[in-house]
């Protein structure tokens, strides 16, 4: 209590009864908890009979029971309660004194309410009310109206409008998630049409790649299917549907169709491309292939996806707070149950050349033809161990188990073979020996024959996914599956099977019955309609979102009772409301946004805009944006000159030079890199990006060979200061920044080569004098550290070092040189293996110091080799292999592997070739700009 | 004054408002986008709304299921039926079942307190007295990744933070140089891989981290925490440099947070390089400690956890092995005894280690699988085992756990199983009632500690969940 208490009066004076602001700001968690629990209950007993909607005879036309009625009297209710003044409420007998002082509590606090709810009214809820039309004056963007007017509201104004190069650099990123060409910012510099550059990047194909990812976040896409057990675990064509949404950006596809392809084109006598859209549906996770999880997370993504309804929760009990039944959630599952994915859909026409496809069929044919030559291949050998088994199956027989297939197992017998001879055996006269066809093989298989099937089909997977002649197949649902209407599961049970609900749309969105097949076709139609409350409002939101770093309505993926209302609840409606009179133009919606005064002004901070709305709801200023993960990984692979802009496609490494989008999306397993830079998680639908700031983040920019590369690349594309800046920040370097650059590039050396680790050599021990002569091996030949390209080396002779081990000459010893990182003890294990069974063997040598630790002889055999020592930061420690007597058939294996302080140096697997050289001063400084915070804000 | 709109999105429904205040205070002194700070770093260190026992956790994950008939729960009855079906129906479970099977191992009671524990946690006997045996768990299902998920994320199938990712979100870490939730398993991962320490719904950078810890390179744990081409000199003079026009692009757009969030990200990176990689280097252990671990990958990824621990990370998750190590359908007797020889010695070590640096007043260990065993055979399931009628089958109806310091009962047992240890029959504890009591210790009612997000309040024990008074110390 005294939480809440004190979190209140901070609360106090940023929620006091002020007229707008209260309405706009949800509440917090507690304050619902003070009200509903103290308040609520004082009202429902005591007040309540008099004001409120059950009320016999409304009092006084006041309501207690609406956060309007309650606002108009809150200034008077303490004293009311008090029976201080005229007014003495309740009239009759004065609340509990504990009663009052909670109503005083919470009056001080500002009177916080949870938003009226009442499931029963359509109207009650702003958004399951129609959008309204406000007037806006003729010729002025609705965008403009609304915004400015709000402003106007507490005093304050727009910025002034942004630079060019910041328009430029602002508009490329939020339509195309890339950074602006140095020529493109030019260009606009010199012209300043916003509406041209606009429409030129509308009209890129590098819009589509964006902003389909943001939808591909709220279709949990992933080009894997999840935990799996022992089946494959990639989805051989998500990625078809991914280029499906692409694609449908980049046309402009009228939203509503967009929709009603993704939940319902096989309805659509769509071409197989067209199929593909609905991977919507599909791309979810598998849960082991449980039918009610899978048809959850469908529901789920359509639901919260398309409408901001979150009928999830309603998979259990009725929605604790919207107004959405546990009917209305099996209403939809009957439309799902209705719907088995297509085992068999058409192929999509592709790029694939005859040859591939041939290719492809033929492998496909040569793998099955394997499977059944395999169980031909058991079969027989089966049926001639049945023959040598035969007596144990009589005597099992005989038995006359009650249940064969355990006690078969019981006794290690086949039970269908088992049960045959029950059969056979019941029959009059000599017992004939049951016979089998091949097509029961799979019931007589052993668990060694099923894990080699296993291992057939995974092949199978493979040609499957990876050939390049695999056909494209979209991933759709089809009709069929379990017709008739769906049950209620009781408790989400599917054991507990409850009342009958027809296949419907939701009650509270007017409830239709769907009567043809599944009624998926018409579920798209009820979602993708103008009459749906929510949809446009939905989608128009997640628009605003993405230009302005928060939605209308700061939930994107909740419109219930329980969210924020919206910022701005007229703009939002103007907006939905042109968008579907624009036939659902996504690219109309856009322009709309982007050519307004809101989108197009500056950054500017404002001392007294800040002190009134210091989140900048109302848009003040324009806010400032962290490049997310694909745009900060596009923009390195743009600025160094690498980026591949090859559209779509099956999915490819992070590595590569592909953009982001493109990149293999493995949801159990996302690769840290993902998580770290806050990508949205593939596991269910995504409402919105979290914007996190950590270490990991700084540590990818400093460390990572991407980034290295990155640097490396773009040092490479000028040897001018001004247009190194030009390539990563658009802009050329201040005075200062040219001035400071130019001493950081004269101070850096140029050569710095770090200490290294491991390093390959020949030379010699001398023991006496306790001194190694070590010189560096000059030729790698990708596999080995050798004299020259050819053996035996003119000066070098037979000295050869891989990995493994290698080969000492005559005049000189092999050295495989560790050098110390650090201070500590060293432990050395490993073995001297000389695994010629011809010649005299090698001596194997640990020095450090000049000092042997330790030695080895291994002749046609195997020596352990192990030391311990201390050593200090900088000692070398070589080992040192020389011939015997002579140096034939000398090849030796070792590869010692060190520890220390916990860390492990194998010597096999840290070979290395010629180490890349270090970063260039030049280099350095390009890294220094992709690092800068510049390079990853958008102001 | 900080906003309102971030600590609902940021800091869940369940914080305290004095919680929330210290937030606030610590992230953002005096700042105006206050809330954003506290958004940008979500490890920051907070403090939870109650008084809290314990600070840190750590689980040990005996993940396959370890049969509590031969380890913590004795039932010596069994003798009597050996070979014999007991005198009621064996309840389903994954699979056949068929006679009872006593337990081929030896109990004593160990301690003052005299908690019987089987021979095959012998060393582990020797801190009985620190240990509060739970013999009434229950779980769900009798299947292997349901009852990961169970135990880990409170659900068994849906996508639903972990407890190391709630605990985490709720407490931050103490270590800025280190990831908070840190999880541990040689060779490979668990069934259910990295599911089991899934962030959910919740930032992705709460979700744990994981290591193999068959390698102990600090690579491994924290990616990109070093440069093979340039050197700490060579990078530091890079630094200077960016930050240099990093300050003045701050400069020239005032009063944004993150750019000075950002700023701040990079020393914070710099200096992780250096002390992060010290958390490996066991060698900086006495010879007396190490040896006490011992060389095992056991005992080295539990003295690693407990340096982790030292460092300030929040939780710490160490896995037995990859797949289902504990999962003896066939050979429990060979099976069991071998896994326990890797394992007894070092979690004696653990407690011993914790309690002489005064840290298991403060840290709790929590000790289990997802489930028990049968305390009868297991029959012949082709492709499931190797029908030697020699292991037990998993048992959801009733199993053992022990939790040790961090603000529980030392040598207590709490609750049991009927007369053959088949079912939970005296205070039976759920998994959802563990994570209820886990982050009580951590001072959180788990009822308020919730998180937003589609439409509903999310928490760890979803709708279930009863805080075990009775083991509290």
């Amino acid at each position: 209590m005294r939480a809440v208490l004190a979190l209140l009066l901070l609360v106090g004076p940023a929620s006091a009864l002020s007229p707008s602001l209260p309405l706009s700001l949800s509440l917090l968690p507690q304050e619902t908890d003070f009200f509903e629990k103290k308040i609520r209950p004082i009202f429902a007993e005591r007040c309540y009979s008099c004001h409120s909607a059950s009320a016999k005879t409304l009092q006084g036309e006041l309501r207690l029971d609406t956060r309007d009625g309650v606002t108009r009297v809150a200034g008077k209710i303490v004293a009311a309660v008090r029976h201080e003044g005229d007014l003495k409420m309740p009239p009759k007998s004065k609340l509990a004194d504990e009663q009052i002082a909670d109503i005083e509590t919470w009056v001080k606090s500002g009177a916080p309410m949870p938003p009226d709810t009442s499931p029963q009214k359509k109207e009650a809820h702003w958004a399951f009310a129609p959008p309204k039309e406000v007037e806006v004056p003729a010729g002025k963007n609705p965008v403009d109206f609304f915004i400015e007017r709000a402003l106007a509201a507490k005093g304050l104004t727009l910025a002034p409008g942004a630079d060019r190069r910041t328009l430029v650099r602002r508009l490329t990123f939020d339509l195309t998630g890339l950074p602006p060409a140095p020529a493109e910012i030019d260009a606009f510099v010199a012209d300043g049409d916003v509406e041209k550059l606009v429409d030129r990047l509308l009209a890129s194909s590098r819009y589509g790649e964006r902003w389909g990812r943001h939808w591909l976040d709220v279709a949990r896409y992933s080009d894997t299917k999840g935990y799996v057990f022992e089946e494959e675990r990639r989805f051989a064509n998500a990625w078809t549907y991914r280029d499906w949404v692409v694609k449908a950006f980049n046309d402009d596809l009228p939203y509503d169709q967009f929709l009603v392809a993704q939940i319902a084109a096989d309805r659509l006598n769509a071409e197989p491309s067209q199929l593909a859209a609905m991977g919507f549906l599909t791309v979810g996770r598998r849960f082991l292939n449980d039918i009610h999880d899978i048809i959850d997370d469908r529901i789920d993504v359509v639901t919260r996806g398309a409408m901001g309804l979150t009928l999830g929760c309603a998979r259990c009990h009725d929605h604790k707070y919207d107004p959405l039944t546990q009917k209305d959630y099996y209403a939809l599952y009957g439309v799902f149950a209705a719907s088995p994915e297509a085992q068999n859909p058409p192929p999509i026409p592709g790029p694939q050349t005859r040859e591939q496809r041939d290719a492809f069929v033929a492998e496909l044919t040569k793998r099955e033809e394997e499977i059944a030559a395999f169980k031909k291949r058991r079969f027989d050998a089966i049926l001639k161990e049945l023959d040598k088994k035969r007596e144990a199956y009589i005597a099992a027989a005989k038995e006359k188990p009650k249940d064969p297939d355990a006690f078969a197992l019981d006794r290690k017998l086949n039970p269908l073979v088992l049960k045959r001879w029950i059969a056979a055996l019941k029959k009059e006269g000599d017992p004939v020996p049951p016979a089998f066809e091949l097509k029961e093989v799979d019931a007589l298989l052993s668990d060694d024959d099923k894990n080699k099937l296993k291992e057939f089909q995974r092949g199978i997977d493979e040609v499957r996914i990876s050939h390049p002649g695999a056909p494209a197949k979209p991933m759709c649902l089809e009709e069929g599956g379990v017709h008739g209407n769906p049950r209620v599961f009781l408790r989400g049970n599917p054991g507990r099977p409850g009342p009958e609900v027809p296949r419907r749309f939701p009650e509270i969105l007017g409830g239709q019955l769907f009567k043809s097949g599944s009624g998926r076709l018409e579920l798209a139609k009820a979602i993708a309609s103008r009459d749906n409350p929510l949809t446009a409002r939905v989608w128009v939101n997640r628009v605003w979102l993405h230009h302005f770093g928060a939605g209308l309505v700061r939930t994107p993926s909740d419109f219930g009772t329980r969210s924020d209302p919206p910022t701005h609840p007229e703009l939002l409606d103007a907006l939905a409301l042109r968008f579907m009179a624009d036939g659902w133009s996504t690219k109309k919606l856009h322009k709309r946004i982007v050519l307004s005064a809101p989108y197009l002004q500056s950054g500017a901070d404002n001392g007294k805009a800040r002190a009134v709305d210091p989140e900048n709801r109302l848009l003040w200023r324009f806010p400032l944006r962290r490049l997310d993960f694909e745009e900060l990984r596009d923009s390195l692979l743009f600025a160094s000159g690498r980026l591949d802009f090859a559209l779509g496609g099956k999915p490819v490494g992070l590595d590569g030079n592909r953009r982001t989008i493109y990149v293999t999306i493995e949801r159990q397993n996302l690769p840290a890199l993902f998580r770290v830079f806050d990508f949205a998680s593939p596991d269910t639908t995504s409402p919105q990006r979290f914007t996190t700031t950590v270490p990991q983040q700084a540590l990818y920019l400093m460390n990572s060979p991407f980034v290295i590369d990155a640097a490396r690349a773009l040092g490479a594309r000028t040897t001018d200061l001004g247009e190194l800046w030009r390539l990563t920040l658009g802009r050329p370097p201040t005075e200062a920044e040219r001035a400071a650059a130019t001493k950081y590039l004269a101070a850096e050396p140029a050569g710095e080569v770090l200490p290294t680790t491991w390093s390959y050599g020949c030379g010699d021990f001398n023991a006496e004098k306790k001194t190694v002569s070590f010189v560096a091996l000059p030729h790698f030949t990708g596999a080995s550290w050798q004299g020259g390209p050819q053996l035996p080396d003119k000066s070098l002779g037979w000295v050869v070092l891989g990995a493994a081990g290698g080969h000492p000459g005559r005049k000189h010893a092999v050295i495989r040189r560790w050098t110390a990182p650090q201070d500590g003890t060293v432990e050395i294990t490993g073995t001297l293996h000389h695994p010629s069974d011809k010649g005299d063997g090698v001596v194997a040598r640990i020095v450090i110091h000049g000092e042997q630790i330790a030695t080895a002889v291994a002749k046609q055999k195997q020596a352990p080799v192990t030391a311990r020592a201390g050593v200090k930061k900088g000692d070398t420690i070589d080992f040192i292999v020389e011939c015997g007597a002579n140096e034939s058939y000398d090849s030796f294996e070792w590869a010692p592997t060190i520890t220390m302080g916990g860390q492990t140096w194998s010597a096999s697997t840290e070979f290395s070739g010629p180490r890349p050289p270090p970063l260039t001063p030049w280099e350095k400084l390009a890294q220094i700009l992709i690092m800068t915070n510049e390079f990853s804000y958008v102001d | 004054m900080w906003t309102r709109r971030e600590a609902l999105k940021r800091c869940g429904i369940g914080f305290g408002a004095l919680a929330l205040g210290d937030l606030f205070a610590q992230a953002m002194p005096g700042g105006s986008e206050a809330g954003r700070t506290a958004q940008d770093n979500p490890l920051a260190p907070k403090s939870p709304p109650l008084a809290a026992k314990a600070k840190r956790v750590i689980h040990i994950f005996a993940n396959g299921g370890p049969s509590h008939i031969d380890t913590f729960d004795p039932k010596p009855i069994l003798e009597k039926y050996a070979g014999k079906p007991l005198p009621n129906p064996n309840p389903p479970t994954e699979r056949r079942t068929g006679h009872a099977f006593p337990s081929p191992f030896k109990f004593r009671k160990r301690g003052q307190s005299g908690t019987e524990i089987s021979e095959l946690f012998d060393k582990l006997g020797d801190c009985a007295d620190d240990l509060c045996v739970i013999r009434s768990m229950q779980a769900d299902v009798p299947n292997h990744e349901p009852s990961l998920l169970l135990m880990n994320c409170g659900e068994a199938r849906l996508i639903r933070p972990s407890m190391g990712s709630w605990v985490t979100y709720g407490l931050g870490s103490v270590s800025q140089n280190l990831p908070g939730f840190i999880v541990m398993c040689p060779g490979g991962m668990p069934i259910q891989e990295s599911q089991n320490w899934q962030a959910g719904f919740l930032p992705g950078v709460l979700q744990g981290t994981y290591l193999d810890t068959q390698h102990q390179e600090v690579q491994k744990l924290i990616e990109f925490v070093r440069n093979p081409r340039t050197s700490a000199t060579a990078q530091r003079r890079q630094l200077d440099l960016l930050q240099e026009l990093n300050h003045q692009h701050a400069k020239e757009r005032a009063n944004d947070a993150a750019l000075e969030t950002r700023i701040q990200s990079y020393e914070l990176a710099f200096r992780m390089q250096t002390e992060a990689a010290e958390v490996f280097d066991t060698s900086k252990e006495p010879e007396s400690i190490r040896k006490m671990y011992g060389d095992g990958v056991q005992g080295r990824q539990l003295l690693i956890a407990r340096r982790l621990l030292e460092k300030g990370v929040r939780f710490v998750q160490v896995y037995h092995g990859a797949g289902q190590p504990w999962d003896n359908h066939d050979d429990l007797e060979q099976e069991h005894r071998k896994l326990s020889r890797e394992c007894d010695a070092p979690l004696a070590a653990l407690l011993k280690d914790l309690k002489q640096r005064g840290m298991l007043d403060d840290t709790l260990v929590v000790w289990g699988g997802e489930f028990g065993r049968t305390p009868v055979v297991e029959m012949p399931t082709p492709g499931s085992n190797a029908g030697k009628i020699n292991g037990r089958d998993h048992n959801h109806y009733g199993f053992s756990m022990w939790l040790a310091g961090g603000g529980v009962k030392g040598g207590h047992i709490h609750g049991a199983t009927d007369e053959f240890g088949f079912k939970a029959a005296v205070k039976p504890v759920h998994v959802h009632d563990l994570h209820a009591t886990i982050l009580w210790l951590l001072g959180f009612d788990h009822e308020k500690f919730t998180y937003r997000y589609a439409g509903r309040d999310f928490r760890l024990t979803d709708v279930h969940g009863k805080v075990v008074k009775e083991i509290l110390a």
